[in-house]
């Protein structure tokens, strides 16, 4: 090395052998002075908690130390867990290999529901069981099913809490819906709702009704709504995946007769609709797409004071049931040495007034008790504000169970399997079969005994 | 004949400027689009030109991301690469003039190790290299990505094949004579005649260590550790056109512009190399080639 | 070239002292030692001890060593795919990489130097986007709308980019990706070894009535053979580790592609989205196994890497 930077040696040389050389000289003296971190030393009840946060939650760390001032956090930024990146998967599988270091998360936010589960159950099995550190009473505040089909594994173990809500609802363009459809009532039925959107097709085509474009489309808006049993777990270790079922049948049908897959349910993602979102009449969507579709730093967005939520369409089954969307979760590690300061912690990020009233963007609290103060700041930023803050509510109990949380995506499946397809233009009924012989594999690989009461789907394995 | 000959070069220019636009296009295109913002990305021609102001507003957008992110990606590729190749050139300079220029008991067994360890799936072993730097305590240190990046075969291989074949033994032998020993002869004859060559190597090694990947993506795990390339695909899943759920809170968004823009920034150091090395590559590989 | 003019005579003296391969008098025997042994432990600890311990791993069953691991993975059903996927991948990828780059290299070196240094720099630039970058410009240029090559795409009546990236298109398209970083360096190197032909050869050829293409197939051709192996034993290692590629478009099409595509990804996900390094150790033996066997067959075979 010494040779290297010699400057006889160099005198003479090409300027840019000599700009190469340095560049990686400089870097590499650059490397050495940050070198000098060692791996840190074994923790112990004084180490600060180390709590895992996604960049949205920034806000969150601001209001927990304006309110714990002496608090001794670690606040750590990392992805929260986004699709398709599996950080806490694959971290805690090799600290459950080489043993958990001080510098692992004592309390995590993830915004993947099926994380949870899968994280809280063998062969990880990782996460503190709540029971016994979050009192019952605030347990049971939550709203709708979200702690018992969301947070609760199969053995019984209560492993998250639910930070926002992210049913669907029904968002509406008031202003574009009267244009085009006068005075008619804002549909309640999937069979009305496409109908509107046959109209479109003929009258106003480039007008939406929503999206078939990307993985969660049909089997979180139109499937899950519609209580299709496609990922339902029926006990320990089995799954039910029943792509016969008319509940599932119902609504596909309904999708390919109406004429709107590719034309008023764009083929293109909700998010880049050909002419932005003033082209979206009506669409069944999460909560937070409320403001992350129709406003978010756009400059093409819908002016303020606009989108009004009405209730997702009924299912073609009856049920007053909705699906979900994403929403985001609290962990806490089993390998915490401070876990009840830990669970405290999470509790206070999920519960605490203080935390929820960060901004809208925060999204409406699973948390019951908060949801009030939340939605009275929703005032100006969506039209109708009392329809809208009671859709809301209503939503948030009304999520449909028998969608559970598996160690798999369900979106990812239909997004590798169907996607496609259906934006190829074909039917969305034939694709089914396929999702749920590709579920199928998906359970069987992770170790469940699949049940499908129509034999549709193989349940060998 | 002579019209023929003039078909065969405009069809002959023709393919040679459809690959022009292959390559060249999508360059082009990634240096336009940080000058447009996120609606006219979307709206205006692919190649149209925005403006200067928006360019330099999506740079200070993607340098200031989330307190200065980007930085500290760049920071730590700068790092990795270059103690990666730092350790990778003290390495294999002075291997591959053993194994050219000297003689040991072994030597043909190492150099055939070598090779077949050269061009075996380095990736594969990723995983085992993971639990070998947990068990002696170097995970979440800058040593696991770079101790890996330092072992460096395919730089061994070049420089053995360089020393073999330009440099004349009766020089150094010559040296020899002289009453040089060994590391004398090294330094101060071979190492002044191998500068095209040590330049191939940290060329080789500096262009794979900044590009790579897996082995960050296994070894690092939070924003403050990732180099570039793995900062890229958290950016992807801070974009709501990508990853919708990442969205719904207003200023961790990632728009397209930006998402190119970070993609320039990160490729830029490898590009000025690019652009100064070419005539390096081509000497240093072609130093062995009219040989045997 | 003068570096070419330095070896060619440092070759005459040594074939003048005939001794190819022996070493001059007075070399120390300890001395090689010395010189490879901060390489030795490398190898040793990056190269050797990891590859042992995957294979360990692999063979370590409940019941002690076995095999089990091996038929496990094997009958995933995302095992034989991944294997397909990327022989897929690999056929593509150095079929139309061995024919292109040639093809341009000779190309371009039939024409003027000033012109020909353009054309060279274009098809090389694009080896600084390596892995990520170009995942994510390709990303792009797949989008249907917004793409520059978005009339190629609606010609091929692909409207969104779910239609770009459905499952039969993607050997293509990560072919595409490869392809675009990967061809230029090998072009500029094509071209610097068509520059090392004697120009007497050519010239004797032209003489004797051999047209352009003629001398091109029966002597460039043959003088560059070795080149094209070594570029296709390199890309065929680099091409089966395929990972970045199929793992960022993943993330950004929200699973489309799946995170089984490729077999180390299939190994990734083994390992840490299912919690068993056995298996993913057995995915990356099979890896590495069929990786050893070409490297093996080459090295043995091929007198590609001889130089002694």
């Amino acid at each position: 090395m010494k040779s290297l930077i010699n400057a006889r040696y160099w005198r003479g040389r090409s300027l840019k052998a000599r700009v190469a050389v340095a560049a990686i000289a400089a870097t590499s003296i650059a490397g050495a002075s940050v070198l000098g971190v060692s791996a840190a030393s074994a923790k112990g009840k004084s180490a600060p908690l180390i709590v895992w946060i996604d960049t949205a939650r920034v806000p969150y760390e601001k209001a927990y130390m304006a309110a714990n001032p002496h608090a001794n956090v670690k606040w750590v930024l990392y992805n929260g867990n986004e699709n398709g990146t599996g950080i806490l998967q694959s971290k805690f599988a090799l600290w459950n290999r080489t043993g958990w270091p001080s510098d692992a998360p004592d309390v995590m936010f993830d915004s993947q529901n099926y994380d949870a589960v899968q994280l809280g159950s063998p062969p990880y099995n990782d996460l503190l069981n709540l029971k016994s550190y979050v009192p019952k009473s605030v347990l049971g505040k939550f709203a709708g099913t979200s702690m018992k089909a969301g947070c609760t594994t199969p053995s019984g173990q209560v492993v998250c809490l639910r930070n926002d809500s992210a049913a669907e609802v029904l968002w509406v363009n008031p202003t574009l819906y009267k244009q085009f459809f006068g005075s008619a009532p804002i549909p309640t039925t999937w069979a009305t709702f496409l109908a509107d959107g046959t109209a479109l097709n003929n009258a106003h085509p480039g007008y939406v009704i929503g999206s078939v474009g990307d993985g969660f489309s049909v089997d979180d808006y139109f499937l899950w709504a519609n209580e299709c049993p496609l990922d339902k777990v029926i006990g320990k270790g089995k799954i039910e995946i029943n792509p016969g079922s008319a509940n599932c049948t119902g609504i596909t049908n309904l999708m390919d007769s109406s004429g709107d897959v590719g034309k008023s349910l764009s083929d293109d993602s909700i998010f880049s609709i050909p002419g932005g979102p003033q082209k979206i009449v009506m669409a069944v969507g999460a909560l937070w797409e409320g403001t992350a579709v129709f406003q978010t730093g756009a400059a093409n967005g819908v002016p303020n004071g606009t989108m009004v939520a009405y209730p997702a369409p009924t299912a073609t089954n009856g049920a007053a049931v909705t699906g979900d969307l994403g929403g985001g979760l609290w962990l806490v590690s089993k390998h915490s040495p401070n876990k009840a300061a830990a669970a405290k912690l999470a509790q206070f990020m999920a519960t605490s007034p203080k935390i929820q009233k960060v901004g809208v963007d925060a999204g409406l609290p699973q948390y019951v008790p908060d949801q009030a103060a939340y939605v009275s700041s929703l005032s100006s930023v969506f039209g109708d504000p009392s329809t809208t803050e009671a859709t809301w509510k209503q939503a948030a109990a009304q999520v449909w169970d028998g969608w559970s949380p598996v160690p798999w995506s369900t979106d990812n499946v239909w997004a590798s399997t169907d996607l496609a397809n259906v934006t190829g233009g074909k039917p969305v009924s034939g694709e089914l079969l396929p999702y749920a012989e590709a579920l199928a594999n998906q359970a069987r690989l992770a170790g469940y005994t699949v049940e499908s009461p129509n034999k549709t789907v193989a349940t060998g394995g | 004949m002579l019209a023929r000959r003039y078909i065969y070069r405009v069809i002959g220019l023709l393919v040679l400027l459809l690959f022009v636009a292959f390559f060249g296009v999508p360059l082009l295109w990634l240096l336009l689009a940080p000058t447009k913002t996120d609606y006219q990305l979307a709206h205006q021609a692919p190649l149209a030109f925005g403006s200067l102001g928006t360019f330099i507003h999506t740079f200070n957008r993607v340098i200031n991301y989330q307190g200065g992110l980007m930085l500290t990606w760049l920071k730590n590729s700068a790092i990795y690469s270059g103690g990666g190749t730092a350790l990778a050139l003290l390495a294999a300079i002075p291997a591959g003039y053993g194994l050219a220029l000297t003689q040991f008991i072994g030597r043909r067994t190492l150099l055939a190790v070598t090779l077949v360890v050269m061009i075996m799936p380095a990736t594969a072993l990723v995983m085992p290299l993971f639990l070998e730097a947990s068990a002696v305590n170097l995970v979440g240190t800058a040593w696991a990505v770079i101790l890996p990046f330092a072992f460096f075969p395919f730089g061994v291989y070049l420089a053995y094949i360089y020393f073999s074949s330009t440099i004349p033994k009766d020089l150094l032998a010559a040296a020899r004579i002289d009453g040089a020993g060994e590391w004398g002869v090294f330094l101060h004859v071979a190492l002044p005649l191998a500068r095209p060559i040590v330049a191939l190597v940290a060329f080789f090694a500096f262009v794979g260590d900044w590009t790579n990947y897996y082995l960050p993506f296994v070894m690092t795990y939070t924003n403050s550790e990732y180099p570039v390339t793995v900062g890229l695909q958290i950016l992807i899943g801070s974009a709501p056109i990508f990853s919708p759920t990442a969205s719904g809170y207003a200023g961790s968004e990632i728009y397209r512009p930006d998402l190119a823009m970070a993609t320039l920034i990160g490729a830029l150091p490898i590009l000025i190399i690019f652009l100064f090395a070419q005539r390096t590559l081509v000497k240093g590989m072609l130093a062995g080639a009219t040989k045997g | 070239m003068a570096v070419s003019d330095e070896r060619i005579s440092a070759r005459r003296r040594r074939r003048a002292g005939g001794q190819r391969g022996g070493l001059p008098a007075g070399t120390s025997r300890t001395a090689g030692y010395f010189f490879v042994a901060i390489y030795v432990v490398l190898l040793l600890a990056l190269g050797v001890a990891p590859a042992v311990y995957a294979i360990a791993l692999a063979l370590s069953t409940s019941g002690g060593v076995g095999v089990s691991h091996f038929v496990d993975t094997f009958n995933f059903f995302e095992f034989l795919p991944a294997f397909e996927h990327i022989a897929e991948f690999e056929g593509i990828w150095l079929a139309s990489q061995t024919v292109f780059v040639v093809l341009l290299a000779l190309m371009v070196h039939t024409l003027k130097r000033r012109v020909s240094t353009a054309f060279r720099l274009i098809f090389y630039l694009p080896g600084a986007m390596a892995g990520s970058a170009s995942a994510i410009i390709w990303l792009f240029m797949f989008t249907p709308s917004g793409s520059p090559f978005a009339f190629i795409l609606h010609g091929l009546h692909y409207q969104v980019l779910s239609n770009t990236v459905q499952p039969s298109n993607l050997p293509i398209v990560f072919a595409i990706m490869a392809f675009f970083t990967g061809a230029g360096g090998w072009i500029v190197i094509m071209y610097g070894a068509l520059n090392n032909i004697p120009d007497e050869l050519i010239e004797a050829a032209e003489i004797d009535g051999s047209s352009a293409l003629q001398t091109a197939v029966r002597i460039k051709i043959p003088l560059i053979r070795k080149w094209i192996v070594y570029m296709l034993v390199l890309s065929f290692a680099a091409g089966s580790q395929l990972f970045v590629e199929p793992q960022i478009l993943g993330v950004a099409t929200n699973g489309q592609v799946p995170a089984q595509w490729s077999p180390n990804q299939l190994a990734y996900y083994l390992a840490f989205q299912q919690d068993s390094f056995n298996n993913a150790a057995a995915v990356s033996v099979d890896l590495l196994v069929i990786g050893l066997l070409v490297a093996v067959l080459l090295v043995w075979r091929g007198r590609l890497f001889e130089v002694e």
